[in-house]
């Protein structure tokens, strides 16, 4: 008995230290929960591992969503069609959506047909409209929308599958949408014109000036870079320059509201209304090829 | 069956956020439902329950969101955790509280959406962030928090209810820590 206890003590002192390091870990759970936590959002933060296997996690994860909003916009649309058809008239309403389509088509018609003039009255027939190389074109559904506030992207039913990619460009008939920022087999999620991190290049139809339109925190546009000489004015219609190969030259993005001029600044800024109704795109064009 | 049900409805939360809710939106602005449903997991449930709660709603919200990824994950993370330290020391739950604190967590989620910004994309008119994304929204989760707690607080809970009570209800098993934590919070009271 005498020999076997100092032994005994030597083998229970590391199993004790143990069960209290253990014990210690038990009693501020919490804190062990909350650090554990913060590893798994750094290594879900690497950007190494982003690329390739949380993309592999997130890409059936967004499709699965994708298909669920397909299911829910579409029962949103019928169940609202009917009930603002009573509400409203059926024909009034029909009549009136037919006509807002109308114009738009011609708006954008007239736009073209102004476009095309203005061209050859500068004697620059180096683009002939007929002969620019054809848009390729794909139509998507919008199925969802931004969950917060602070970002403006639309999620639509067409991927990777289907020829999509980053950077490709994004319009209506009545003008520039944005663009394509996240791609997966079956979705992409394309951020607004009106977003804070989307800029355009984009030009003043009427002077001819050139720059940037970018998003801004109100949800409308405002354009940059615009030289402090130029003579645009609330009224004239931005379209796009071509210059980024995003968008061919010569599409819709909105009108200017309002110019902004400051004392001793180089640039000066306009606000622009976009053309595109963002709060009821249902249907989208993406371009394929410029 | 119980986390089946807990995943569908994180899920279901989302698709309702980024589809339906768009028919509700008021002047342009949607309340954060994720940040709401995070806020009373953490009350009621825990840090552990609020911390993946916010985990998960956190990575759904950045797969779906145009902006910063990872920042709905640190920032709901940190309110469920948050919420649930709050949880313990909560003894009186009321309607107003809990909407009070719910838009004080949208402010404070707006700040740090607001900084993020700045790093990224230098926004140049602070006052119509404010005015018209950050405050609109704040006011809008609150409301909807406090609609949510009188809805909830009117179907399970008695006039009179205080942090222990609702540990103790059956009812809200799902959502709340369970007995082991209700003993823990008697003892403190």
């Amino acid at each position: 008995m005498g020999t076997g206890g100092p032994c005994l003590v030597h083998l229970r002192a590391p199993l004790h230290r143990t069960i209290i390091m253990l014990r210690t870990a038990l009693t501020h759970r919490k804190w062990l929960i909350l650090m554990l936590s913060l590893v798994a959002v750094m290594i879900v933060l690497s950007p190494s591992l982003q690329k390739r296997p949380f993309h592999f996690i997130g890409a059936p994860i967004s499709s699965l969503l994708v298909r669920f909003q397909t299911g829910l916009t579409a029962l949103t649309g019928e169940v609202g069609d009917v009930w603002r058809g009573y509400i409203a008239l059926v024909q009034a309403r029909r009549e009136n959506q037919r006509f807002v389509e109308q114009l738009h088509q011609l708006q954008a018609e007239n736009l073209r047909l102004q476009e095309l003039a203005l061209e050859n009255s500068r004697l620059q027939q180096l683009l002939d409209l007929k002969n620019t190389s054809p848009i390729k074109l794909t139509a998507a559904r919008v199925v969802g929308r931004d969950p917060t506030n602070w970002h403006k992207t639309v999620m639509i039913n067409k991927g990777e599958q289907d020829g999509l990619g980053v950077d490709m460009g994004v319009i209506t008939p009545a003008g520039v949408v944005g663009r394509v920022i996240r791609t997966t087999p079956e979705a992409s999620q394309v951020l607004l014109l009106t977003d804070q991190n989307s800029s355009i290049a984009a030009l003043v139809q009427r002077t001819r000036d050139e720059g940037l339109v970018e998003g801004t925190e109100g949800g409308l546009a405002r354009m940059k870079y615009l030289p402090i000489l130029s003579e645009v004015g609330a009224g004239d219609m931005i379209l796009t320059s071509g210059l980024t190969g995003i968008f061919p030259k010569g599409m819709m993005i909105g009108q200017v509201l309002e110019v902004q001029k400051k004392e001793n600044a180089l640039f000066q800024v306009v606000r622009i209304k976009p053309t595109v109704d963002f709060a009821k795109i249902e249907e989208v064009l993406v371009i394929l090829r410029p | 069956m119980k986390p089946v049900l807990y995943i569908l409805g994180l899920i279901s939360l989302i698709l309702f956020q980024t589809t339906l809710l768009e028919e509700v939106t008021i002047l342009g602005i949607k309340p954060d439902l994720a940040l709401i449903v995070v806020y009373f997991f953490g009350i009621f449930g825990g840090e552990v329950r609020g911390v993946m709660t916010g985990l998960a709603l956190g990575y759904l919200m950045d797969l779906m969101s145009g902006g910063v990824w990872g920042i709905h994950l640190v920032t709901k993370l940190t309110l469920g955790f948050l919420a649930g330290l709050l949880g313990r020391t909560l003894m009186n739950v009321s309607v107003i509280f809990t909407g009070v604190i719910i838009a004080l967590c949208s402010v404070i989620q707006g700040l740090v959406f607001l900084l993020v910004s700045y790093i990224t994309s230098e926004p140049e008119d602070l006052l119509v962030f404010l005015s018209q994304i950050m405050l609109p929204q704040a006011i809008y989760d609150g409301l909807v928090g406090c609609c949510l707690f009188w809805f909830l607080s009117r179907r399970f809970l008695p006039k009179q209810s205080t942090a222990q009570e609702w540990l103790r209800n059956p009812a809200l098993s799902a959502l709340g820590r369970g007995s082991n934590s209700s003993t823990r919070v008697e003892k403190k009271a």
